[in-house]
């Protein structure tokens, strides 16, 4: 009779716990959904929503050499047309400095309303250097060669302003701002949903070390999800066939999407770090539960 | 029941159950975005090149003149001192920033090389052919031919041009002869200065005025030309 008993026990031990197979399945499958949705937002979170990211972007890109460059080839022709060497006109200009203008803008972009900078002091500065130029050649700087030596820095002023710009920067800073008060909550309520259903993927699936193999599905799911929004879906977007001028912005671009979507590859690894532990987990607790009986 | 065991403790579940996991995933995310994106398709390609990488700038005398330093004869050319016209599809049209020929004038010290277009990267390095209107031509379509250069370097000896004196334009598909006909120094904003509308072949060379001036100025100097030689080039062949 005693032993009937514990064979009855040792079946309902055995015995799986949890709902069926197909609601478990179906519920670690969405998880993972969750879970990819979550990772797009942390992704979104730590690059659109973060002016740092930006920056890091615009100085991956080179956007102050490839500016540099344009502005050497505008600023030499002008150069040409008005009489001066070029580098009095470039004197003032520099990669460093255009890096720093653009991090400006992108600051103004965050923090402000993304106003288009006038560079005034440019034209200024250009306008103090062919003064003294002139002067050095020997020229008497009268109204009229004051007036067109305005001209030509006004160019120069243009071309800077035009240049050294996030296009579009106004509306971008709508929409950073309007991110800003969004992604917050969006993270918060996806965190929860997202707990919400790792706690259902574990009881549905019985708990314990099938709990765990449930949930390591989804981990893995996710992983894969993530490594191949990292390393697939950017080339399959083809941006470098964009119609984009100038160059300087397209690489700015083109560096700031690709670095987005590799950055998934960041919060794959974190995936994959928690699904080796699930799964080691799933592996080790039928053991020590296995140990315990004995013991017990 | 072995189904059972086969996601509860099989390892290759950990594989197998993941990928097909993924794979619905993916045909999900590819069904929402046909649906959503594909009205835009058409759209997206407006901003997309055909090709991957853009063709930068090309160099149509450099041929030319690499035959020209390989024989000791006259190299042979589609030229006016054997055709009258030569067929358009035998030509390579120059595009935006192409180098297709030199520009000398008599009596100056002009001798540069001729680009198609006015950008400033065309003009830091010769004459630039304006382009960016479609009346507007090259040498031997028949048109207007406006050519423009900075008056501080390539251009700064057109001061020295003089009624009579004859341009000489060397392309990659024939030379062509002008004489100076006119010239005079107009305001910046002046369109009657030029008319590009003529459908007779006629070259306008210009660049800015006073010569020497510091700084941008508010004229012009015009230099009118005349056809005198050169193949016409036949777009119907």
């Amino acid at each position: 009779m005693k032993e009937k008993k514990r064979e009855k026990n040792n079946r309902s031990v055995k015995q799986y716990k949890g709902a069926s197979l197909p609601w478990s399945l179906g519920m670690a499958f969405l998880t993972s959904l969750l879970l990819a949705v979550f990772a797009s937002l942390v992704v979104i979170y730590f690059t659109a929503g973060n002016e740092e990211y930006m920056k890091q972007s615009a100085e991956d890109g080179e956007f102050g050499a490839h500016v540099y460059q344009i502005l050497s080839e505008n600023y030499t022709s002008y150069s040409a047309a008005s009489g001066f060497d070029k580098q009095v006109l470039l004197g003032p200009v520099s990669p460093d400095r255009i890096n720093e203008d653009i991090k400006a803008s992108i600051d103004e972009i965050y923090n402000g309303d993304g106003k288009l900078d006038s560079r005034e002091n440019v034209k200024e500065e250009i306008y103090n250097a062919m003064e003294a130029d002139a002067v050095r050649q020997g020229v008497e700087v009268t109204d009229s060669v004051k007036e067109a030596l305005q001209m030509t820095a006004e160019y120069c002023r243009y071309d800077y302003m035009n240049y050294v710009a996030i296009p579009l920067a106004s509306q971008i800073s709508i929409i950073v701002h309007k991110l800003d008060r969004v992604l917050w909550i969006g993270l918060l309520l996806m965190a929860l949903f997202t707990l919400a259903a790792l706690f259902l993927t574990f009881r549905l699936a019985g708990g314990g070390g099938i709990g765990l193999r449930f949930l390591s599905y989804s981990f893995i799911t996710a992983t894969i999800l993530s490594f191949v929004f990292g390393n697939l879906i950017y080339p399959m977007l083809k941006l470098e066939q964009l119609s984009l001028n100038p160059a300087s912005i397209k690489r700015f671009l083109l560096c700031y999407v690709e670095g987005l979507f590799r950055m998934f590859n960041t919060v794959g690894l974190v995936f994959a770090a928690i699904s080796i532990i699930l799964v080691g987990f799933s592996v080790l607790m039928p053991r020590i539960r296995r140990l315990s009986h004995v013991r017990y | 029941m072995k189904q059972k065991s086969f996601f509860r403790e099989h390892w290759g579940a950990c594989v197998a159950v993941p990928v097909v996991f993924a794979l619905i995933a993916f045909g999900i995310l590819a069904l929402l975005s046909y649906s959503f994106l594909s009205p835009y398709a058409g759209l997206v390609q407006v901003f997309m090149n055909e090709s991957e990488e853009e063709e930068g700038p090309r160099d149509l005398m450099a041929d030319l003149e690499q035959m020209e330093q390989n024989e000791t004869t006259e190299p042979e050319t589609p030229d006016a001192s054997k055709e009258d016209t030569i067929p358009m599809s035998s030509i390579t049209m120059p595009k935006e920033g192409d180098r297709y020929g030199t520009i000398t004038v008599g009596g100056t010290a002009i001798s540069c090389p001729l680009y198609y277009g006015s950008s400033n990267a065309s003009l830091n390095r010769g004459a630039g052919t304006f382009s960016n209107n479609l009346d507007v031509g090259i040498p031997g379509r028949g048109r207007t031919i406006f050519i423009m250069g900075h008056n501080h370097t390539f251009f700064s000896d057109l001061r020295h041009a003089e009624v009579g004196q004859k341009v000489t334009i060397k392309t990659h598909y024939g030379t062509y002869i002008y004489k100076i006909v006119d010239m005079k120094p107009v305001d910046y904003e002046d369109s009657s200065a030029y008319d590009l509308s003529r459908k007779e072949e006629n070259l306008i060379l210009y660049t800015c005025y006073p010569f020497s001036e510091l700084g941008f100025t508010r004229q012009r100097y015009f230099v009118y030309c005349d056809y005198v030689s050169g193949p016409q080039i036949d777009p119907t062949r």
